[in-house]
């Protein structure tokens, strides 16, 4: 059971915030995040919505419930580097964190400090208890160590530099390098209707941040001729990924074997006769997630992306208490 | 605004003018009129009365432009769109001008100093397209504006529907030579290289007369096959006969609206007085230290209607009299924790 459920309640007068297009502050953020993410209104709209509906009171009291998450006692001070790309990732890092009872350092990346900075704003007008709870630090050496856990977006090369200066004792989590694939069966562009639901669901999971983040099919593995999908993407000016045949599971299993141990989601349009051979070709991935095309942008809170932020923060020492208090 | 636009505007005719003030009075008119730039600005607690120095207004990142219409009018009343000539998914940078006073004012007053000081009479052989076939091109506007003040009778174009038509520019360029005419070229780079390869293929070589010069706008920086500029210039000498010292190398981009010009092989590119750079460390973010490679950060004071401060991904140092361009920032394109599908599937 949650012990304290008002961390909860407050956080719904956040989402409540993001989730109302007629915010001040929300349209103003997403004109900003335009000009810092050089992204179009509709993609800022689309990860905006997309980070949002999937941390309402709905989502996270389930979540928090069978993972068993207590806010008290407190446990300390999580440090979360912000990537330079997908700058919504790390909202679900913060209530999980706050859930678990640490407050959160936010460094965000220097290539996109907008949105760290319209949070903060909005936890001060609706939630100034969390936004208590909620800093924002600019790179210094040092700053690792002042942390009771870090976890890290970024690179392979980024997370090793930053795990050298983290202290063995300190758990530290890291979202490295990746990439995602989607799987279209023949059934799914066999006729005009199939291609535009398809094809609909492509452009959902590619609106937000294009190619950028790993949530993003970068690869289409395609069930047939490779060359007409690309002149239909073409044709819509659609970004278009790398898009390869396969004819075979035998096909599909070794094409895809390239890509291994980077994929973190694979999406797939086509019938659920598939499932079997999907859930073989995740699993040889090591792929974090299976999901039906058009939800890659959506992970549900609980999650993972193949790192243990969970673990982590279990892991981190509970505070000395002092004067009594934790 | 109409004094600030005078004020502006005589700065980029006699490249006189006190720029800290009106670097500050243009920031504060683009701060009020431009939607999204005051948006930006406001989010990071940002506004005209924070600012003291010009050096701290806030930079937009180059790829603002490919997303938003970062002006200080309704931008269907734009005289020109400029855009890039890359994309990022299909959408090149696009920036809206209400006027072209200012970009042509900046551009007669430094080129005229970059490339003809010498006010000699030449005909200018260019190397792109017409303005008519690129309309939203700055390089063909701006090749168009100077051939219209400075351009002697037998101007024109070389390249049309992408192609270079290497017979007639030979042809024109022999018979200039013939007539004792010295020529200007203006190009791309990569258009000059297919030129060379021609007239290697063809096993002929020029020689240009004295008073020839050529400008070459880089533009490498997309392309599959790259050369250095020694490289560059070596075949220049070789297969036209201008020497290197009258070999113009021009810095400039779509999304500002003056340029850097400089000579030789290693050209320190040097700016019009209204047109200031900082060299920004890749790590901090902070200003870099005198001599120290960073990311280039300018303040363009002709760029009135959209942003005058413009973040960059180019590389470059600051040296005395002027900027050593480096290239474009390695990881430019960021990635953050995606990996690039092309590093995994190069052949694809």
């Amino acid at each position: 059971m949650i012990k304290d459920s008002s961390t909860l309640d407050v956080w719904a007068k956040v989402v409540a915030l993001w989730r109302n297009p007629a915010d001040t502050l929300r349209h103003q953020t997403l004109l900003a995040l335009q000009v810092s993410t050089g992204r179009t209104a509709a993609s800022v709209e689309a990860a905006l919505s997309n980070a949002w509906n999937a941390l309402t009171i709905e989502s996270l009291a389930p979540f928090a419930q069978a993972e068993h998450l207590v806010e008290t006692p407190r446990r300390g001070t999580s440090l979360i580097i912000a990537p330079a790309t997908t700058f919504t990732a790390w909202l679900p890092t913060v209530i999980t964190c706050w859930l678990g009872g640490f407050d959160c350092r936010l460094k965000p990346s220097r290539y996109e400090p907008i949105f760290p900075a319209a949070f903060l704003e909005s936890l001060r007008r609706v939630a100034p208890s969390l936004a208590e709870r909620f800093q924002i630090s600019s790179w210094r050496q040092g700053l690792p160590k002042e942390a009771d856990v870090v976890v890290a977006f970024g690179s392979d090369d980024t997370l090793k530099k930053l795990q050298e200066e983290t202290p063995s004792t300190v758990p530290f989590v890291g979202y490295g390098s990746k990439l995602s694939v989607a799987i279209l069966f023949e059934e799914s562009l066999d006729t005009p209707v199939h291609q535009e639901e398809t094809l609909a669901k492509l452009e959902a999971d590619l609106l937000p941040y294009g190619f950028d983040g790993c949530l993003s099919p970068q690869v289409l593995m395609v069930e047939g001729d490779q060359e007409s999908l690309r002149k239909v993407l073409a044709a819509r000016c659609m970004a278009v990924p790398k898009i390869h045949s396969f004819s075979s599971q035998k096909m599909l299993k070794e094409e895809l074997s390239k890509l291994w141990p980077y994929v973190s989601t694979v999406g797939w349009a086509g019938d659920d006769r598939h499932l079997k051979l999907l859930r073989e070709v995740a699993e040889e991935l090591r792929a974090g997630r299976l999901c039906p095309l058009g939800e890659m942008q959506k992970p549900p809170v609980e999650w993972s992306n193949s790192a243990d932020l969970l673990g982590a923060l279990r892991a981190a020492p509970i505070l000395a208490k002092v004067d009594g208090k934790a | 605004m109409e004094r600030l636009e005078r004020r502006i505007e005589s700065f980029l005719r006699t490249g006189s003018g006190d720029f800290e003030s009106l670097s500050l009075e243009l920031f504060r008119y683009q701060f009020e009129k431009n939607a999204a730039y005051q948006a930006y600005c406001q989010a990071q607690v940002i506004s005209p009365a924070s600012v003291s120095r010009w050096q701290d207004i806030p930079a937009v990142p180059m790829r603002a432009f490919k997303s938003t219409e970062l002006t200080c009018f309704p931008p269907s009343a734009a005289a020109a769109i400029f855009h890039s000539s890359s994309t990022t998914e299909g959408r090149p940078s696009r920036h809206f001008l209400k006027h072209m006073h200012f970009y042509e004012a900046s551009l007669r007053y430094s080129f005229e100093r970059a490339v003809f000081s010498d006010h000699a009479q030449l005909p200018f052989y260019i190397l792109t397209p017409a303005p008519g076939e690129v309309p939203h091109s700055s390089l063909t506007w701006m090749f168009d504006v100077v051939m219209r003040k400075w351009g002697a009778a037998g101007s024109g174009y070389f390249v049309q529907r992408d192609r270079l038509d290497e017979p007639r520019l030979l042809r024109l360029l022999k018979k200039a030579t013939e007539a004792g005419q010295p020529v200007a070229l203006l190009g791309t780079t990569i258009a000059f290289l297919a030129f060379f390869d021609y007239l290697k293929a063809q096993g002929d070589r020029l020689r240009l007369l004295d008073g020839s010069r050529l400008l070459d706008t880089g533009g490498m920086k997309s392309q599959k096959r790259q050369v250095s500029r020694s490289e560059f210039l070596q075949q220049v000498t070789e297969l036209l006969e201008i020497p290197e010292n009258q070999c113009i190398s021009e810095y400039g981009m779509c999304e500002l609206s003056s340029q850097f010009y400089g000579r030789g092989k290693d050209p320190i590119l040097m700016a019009p007085p209204w047109l200031r750079t900082l060299v920004m460390d890749a790590e901090t973010g902070e200003e870099a230290l005198p001599g120290q490679t960073g990311l280039l950060r300018h303040f363009d004071l002709a760029n009135v209607d959209s942003v005058a401060m413009i973040q960059t991904d180019d590389l470059g140092q600051r040296v005395d009299g002027g900027l050593r361009l480096l290239g474009r920032a390695p990881g430019a394109d960021l990635k953050g924790c995606s990996l690039s599908a092309d590093v995994l599937l190069p052949n694809a």
